[in-house]
């Protein structure tokens, strides 16, 4: 079993993820799912990096041997704000996140940015749940259904939240 | 047949910023051939692979050939699985113009 949630620094959040891999290794948890765990975090880390310019942020982790769960926070600039940084014009929230589910990369048009995408398919592959919250929107996504809820607090940031059973799992035959 | 081998130590490369670093150690070598030893890696994000990728044409243009040594079995799979959807989006979106 493993449980933590900490604020960390974006500069820290490399060691972090290395500490948390190198910690779920030892635990003794059905084929692939350390994998499965590490890949998630890593993208989910990787946006806060290269999108959210945000200074701290929260990483959760819960693992027993039947279920994990993972959350990951920013308070930083948002999805949508993240895109219209970079001149994509997106006209709202929940708009926003389903482009990013999609595999619309804010880099570059001629580019495909599949971080989220690839989560999404990860997690319906194990029959789990996502929810993802930034500013006005809140998507919920289980099994191949997606529900979208109006925020009467908007989420400054990203609030992502990942729940799923613990099932053998080989992630490379899953991410393209 | 002079080379440079650069060995990654960490077991997790997740972010771009690590292939940014390879490219770099890659060009500042001076060497054509690069090898590049993943015994220690048990983990690549696909942020990491993809900019990998993108580093490794890079590089190939400029004249620096790049082999990868030891890397596990599903991770060479992760590599050939991003790099193909790679070339299907460029033809798509070339088929587009």
């Amino acid at each position: 079993m493993f449980e933590q949630k900490k604020k960390i620094k974006v500069p820290d959040i490399e060691s972090e993820i290395q500490y948390i891999a190198k910690s779920i290794t030892g635990i003794k948890l059905a084929a692939g799912i350390s994998d499965f765990i590490t890949y998630i975090l890593s993208e989910l880390s990787a946006n806060i990096i290269e999108h959210s310019k945000t200074k701290t942020c929260v990483i959760g982790v819960f693992i027993s041997p039947k279920e994990m769960k993972l959350n990951i926070e920013d308070c930083g600039i948002g999805i949508r704000n993240s895109y219209l940084q970079n001149k994509i014009f997106v006209k709202d929230d929940r708009t926003a996140i389903m482009i990013a589910l999609n595999g619309i990369s804010t880099k570059k048009l001629k580019e495909r940015a599949f971080g989220l995408n690839s989560i999404r398919q990860l997690i319906e592959h194990q029959s789990g749940k996502m929810t993802i919250e930034s500013g006005k929107c809140r998507v919920a996504i289980e099994k191949d259904l997606i529900n979208f809820t109006d925020l009467k607090m908007p989420v400054k940031g990203v609030n992502i939240n990942i729940q799923t059973k613990i099932n053998p799992v080989n992630i490379y035959d899953i991410i393209k | 047949m002079s080379r440079k081998i650069i060995r990654i130590s960490k077991i997790l490369l997740a972010f771009r910023e690590d292939a940014a670093r390879l490219k770099e150690e890659a060009e500042t070598s001076g060497e054509k051939t690069v090898i590049i030893d993943f015994s220690e890696v048990q983990f690549m994000s696909r942020a990491f692979t993809d900019e990998f990728i993108v580093v490794s044409e890079k590089l190939k243009k400029n004249g620096i050939k790049i082999r990868l040594f030891n890397l596990l079995p599903d991770l060479r799979k992760l590599l050939h699985n991003v790099n193909k959807t790679r070339k299907k989006i460029r033809k798509e979106l070339a088929g587009h113009r």
